[in-house]
């Protein structure tokens, strides 16, 4: 069988799909078993020090990789319909199972930047203000707790957003 | 790790964001390839999740 530049496209896109996803989650799984248990246990110097580097660096690569996740398997997705047929063994389970991980994975990255990075970083801003001398503003906590919030959802919504992702290769239901 | 308020709001407004998923990927499937029948099927899970933003922005 011919391979197709499309398939070697398609083959490019999912790798990159595959790779910043693995970062991606693999993060948000950092963020909330590892870290957020561990900085509960520390003292206000200590994360002080933790917060403008290890943290700021892990939402750089955090934010980013869901970015490019959920781009790289948008255009996935259109080129596999751009092509004129889904696959042929999979055709409709295959786009509902992956169409539903697709919307999952898009609430998660609206969640990654309009709630836990913008609340993020002026969690960051402020503690570098605090090295300076700046008092920690009163809302402080309340940036945390909201950002710890869609955090949460967002370990819950990878549960069925694998689910979905594999399922759709892997799970070849007719519909 | 105790089951705190956070995991379990995160995990609620979870479940309602992925039925509201599943409702309308599988609403959309007999459609998938030409066009979406409704606008309605597409906005349901846009309003669901502008009242999970709506509802943290709101948390104190």
């Amino acid at each position: 069988m011919a391979v197709e530049a499309v398939d070697i496209w398609l083959i490019v896109l999912r790798w990159i799909h595959f790779f910043a996803g693995i970062t991606w989650i693999g993060l948000l799984y950092y963020f909330n078993f590892v870290q957020v248990p561990t900085f509960k246990e520390l003292d206000g110097p200590t994360k002080n020090i933790l917060i403008p580097r290890l943290v700021k660096r892990a939402l750089l690569w955090f934010r980013f990789s869901a970015t490019v996740t959920v781009a790289a398997g948008w255009v996935y997705f259109l080129t596999v319909w751009g092509k004129g047929s889904f696959y042929d063994v999979t055709s409709a389970w295959w786009s509902i199972s992956i169409l539903a991980g697709g919307w999952i994975g898009t609430f998660m990255l609206i969640n990654v930047w309009g709630v836990i990075w913008r609340y993020q970083k002026q969690i960051i801003a402020a503690t570098e203000a605090l090295a300076k001398g700046t008092p920690a503003p009163p809302d402080m906590p309340k940036w945390g707790k909201r950002a710890l919030l869609a955090s949460r959802m967002n370990v819950a919504l990878s549960l069925p957003l694998l689910f979905f992702m594999a399922a759709a290769t892997h799970l070849p239901i007719v519909v | 790790m105790p089951w705190a308020m956070e995991t379990k709001a995160g995990f609620g407004w979870g479940i309602v964001v992925v039925l509201a998923s599943l409702f309308v990927v599988i609403a959309m499937s007999g459609v998938i390839g030409s066009a979406v029948r409704s606008p309605a099927l597409l906005i349901i899970p846009i309003l669901v999740y502008i009242g999970f933003m709506a509802w943290v922005n709101r948390v104190k």
